[in-house]
């Protein structure tokens, strides 16, 4: 299967509200119209199942729940280069090596161009499928802040 | 040394799923105390499904974990099968079989490959393992994604299936894809033969403990079961699934949040060492040949020979993967329509995953509604095992260095590859320069 140059991969756990805001928006990102050259990707918690959906792509804008300290609902930007992965959290299988997955890509030499992180802040991290109204409304601005990045 | 003076408090052992602790206290060569602590918060799962409908619970029940998600959405479209007296064509009966060989090979490579790679080649992670091998390293990731193309084609996704539904698939591959992923598992041969000689020559380095225990998995007279079977146990007998309570026998102990289990004796042991002691039989000659090669001999009683047993599955799933696909390629393959009539019953839907037995046990109301679900994962039915473990190995290790403890303790633990809560583990933003 030939990958797209451009992969938007959502991550969380859908199960556990504002921790799965990136398969959230997602859901929302598939009723819209996309360039035939972007894939489109629910990563679910991938671990480092991460590295495939990465590899062999240009730029890569990974959206998920952040703790950077901010309002919730608030969303952020960060070049996934610019973050310092905790060598103390040694690598398992599933979120927290988000960033691990990223460095192992890089020892791999499958890094893309690129890594983005877009980081929406939550406000309640629990049992359930709903979001917080905070994060619920952020959403809205998600479709915007992928295009200022892509386009 | 340690002079027989140990006092372990490790929050939390690394390179597993979730979070688990081990507390140890000896005084000159005397144990005072043991524990395996489970301290995660239970994730009540069971809760979400109840008012939900018939097509949506394997949906939900995906999302418990992103390694055994084809695992859970297997059990929990069986448990609604049966529940609502489905039955399934032969054609979707071997592409479940095709979708559980794709989990167990993802998640059996990363365990053998990222998590205990390192331990025996004495580094602390993937990361530097990746500096110091990196050829290997290469070599376990294009099995990974091996094993990940072969989940993306069978459920149409790498985690969280989609196309496996109640009563079938929503959509099958075609033969053409069928042919490139035989190619491709053809061509994984000599990567499989490079980590196994790794495995080989790292494999004296695992300690030479062991505690005999029961061990559980399903098992049927004419496969290796992973997909269907009885429950099977090395002490001979067998029951239908539907007796699972009483071979769970699910209870509290104080030190954690996970229930434990036990059956005939003490405690009981779900994975791969325990589908190799019962079924090993039945495994394909490359995957008995590569078993005899290692010294992995059923009855096998050394929990860290787990990690072997996995790696032996890994060549058997291989193996039984490109057969699986000649059969479909034999049949040929076609779309087929699933008709669902929800009715009110109870169903059990049983898989043996990487980890072992999981079983989910739902009961509909008229309306295709849960009203009631149970789960039961396998990390739970080994936590007790784990407990014994210890309990057995520290006074046999108490006068060694506390450090040395400490990794042997920890390496026990990832030999069963635990999956102590599935994730929760949002990103916490630190930047470089601060």
């Amino acid at each position: 299967m030939t990958k797209k140059p451009t992969a938007i991969i959502g991550v969380g756990n859908y199960l556990m509200s504002d921790e799965g805001v990136g398969i959230h928006a997602i859901a929302k990102l598939r009723t819209m119209n996309w360039s035939d050259d972007i894939d489109i990707i629910d990563g679910g918690t991938p671990g480092v199942a991460l590295l495939h959906m990465i590899e062999g792509r240009k730029l890569v804008v990974i959206i998920d729940c952040a703790d950077f300290e901010a309002k919730p609902g608030e969303i952020s930007i960060f070049n996934a280069a610019d973050l310092k992965r905790d060598t103390n959290d040694e690598i398992s299988l599933h979120a927290t090596d988000l960033l691990g997955a990223l460095e192992l890509a890089k020892h791999a030499g499958s890094y893309p161009e690129k890594v983005i992180i877009v980081g929406i802040q939550p406000e309640h991290i629990g049992m359930g499928t709903s979001l917080s109204t905070s994060v619920e409304e952020s959403l809205n601005e998600i479709p915007k802040t992928l295009k200022d990045i892509i386009l | 040394m340690s002079n027989g003076n140990l006092n372990i408090d490790i929050h939390y052992v690394t390179r597993v799923e979730g979070h688990g602790n081990i507390v140890v206290n000896a005084k000159d060569g005397n144990v005072e105390n043991v524990q395996w602590q489970g301290p995660e918060a239970p994730r009540y799962f069971e809760a979400m499904v109840i008012g939900q409908k018939w097509d949506m619970l394997h949906h939900i029940t995906s999302r418990i974990c992103g390694i055994c998600s084809i695992g859970h959405t297997s059990a929990s479209v069986k448990a609604t099968e049966n529940a609502m007296g489905l039955k399934l064509s032969d054609q979707s009966e071997l592409l479940r079989r095709l979708a559980i060989h794709a989990e167990n090979l993802q998640s059996h490579v990363l365990h053998v490959g990222y998590l205990v790679l390192p331990d025996l080649v004495g580094v602390g992670s993937v990361i530097p393992l990746a500096t110091s091998h990196p050829n290997e390293v290469k070599t376990v990731i294009k099995l990974h994604r091996i094993a990940n193309q072969m989940s993306d084609l069978v459920c149409g996704r790498t985690i969280h299936p989609q196309r496996i539904i109640p009563g079938g698939f929503s959509k099958v591959p075609t033969i053409d894809e069928l042919k490139g992923l035989k190619d491709t598992l053809l061509s994984a041969a000599p990567d499989l033969t490079a980590v196994g000689n790794l495995l080989k020559a790292l494999a004296p380095k695992l300690p030479n403990f062991t505690r005999e225990t029961e061990y559980v998995s399903l098992t049927d007279k004419n496969e290796y079961a992973l997909y269907d079977g009885l429950l099977g146990s090395s002490l001979g007998d067998t029951a239908p699934i539907t007796e699972y309570e009483t071979w769970t026998n699910e209870f509290c102990v104080p030190q954690s949040t996970a229930k434990y289990t036990k059956r005939k004796q003490d405690s009981l042991m779900v994975g791969a060492l325990a589908r190799f002691n019962i079924n090993h039989a039945q495994l394909t000659p490359n995957a008995k040949k590569y078993a005899e090669e290692i010294g992995l001999v059923a009855p096998c009683y050394n929990t860290f020979m787990n990690t072997v047993a996995q790696f032996v599955e890994c060549i058997y799933m291989v193996d039984d993967s490109v057969r699986i696909i000649d059969e479909l390629l034999h049949r040929g393959i076609k779309e087929e329509t699933v008709e669902v009539k929800p009715k009110a019953g109870r169903g059990i839907g049983v898989v043996d995953v990487p980890r072992g037995i999981l079983i989910h046990d739902y009961t509909y109301d008229d309306d295709g509604v849960c009203t009631k679900a149970n789960c039961i994962i396998p990390t739970n039915q080994n936590h007790n095992n784990i407990q014994r473990d210890m309990e057995a190995l520290v006074p046999q290790i108490v006068n060694k260095p506390q450090a040395e403890v400490e990794l042997l303790l920890e390496m026990l633990v990832r030999a069963y590859d635990p999956c102590i809560s599935c994730s929760t583990h949002y990103l916490k933003v630190n930047f470089n320069n601060k």
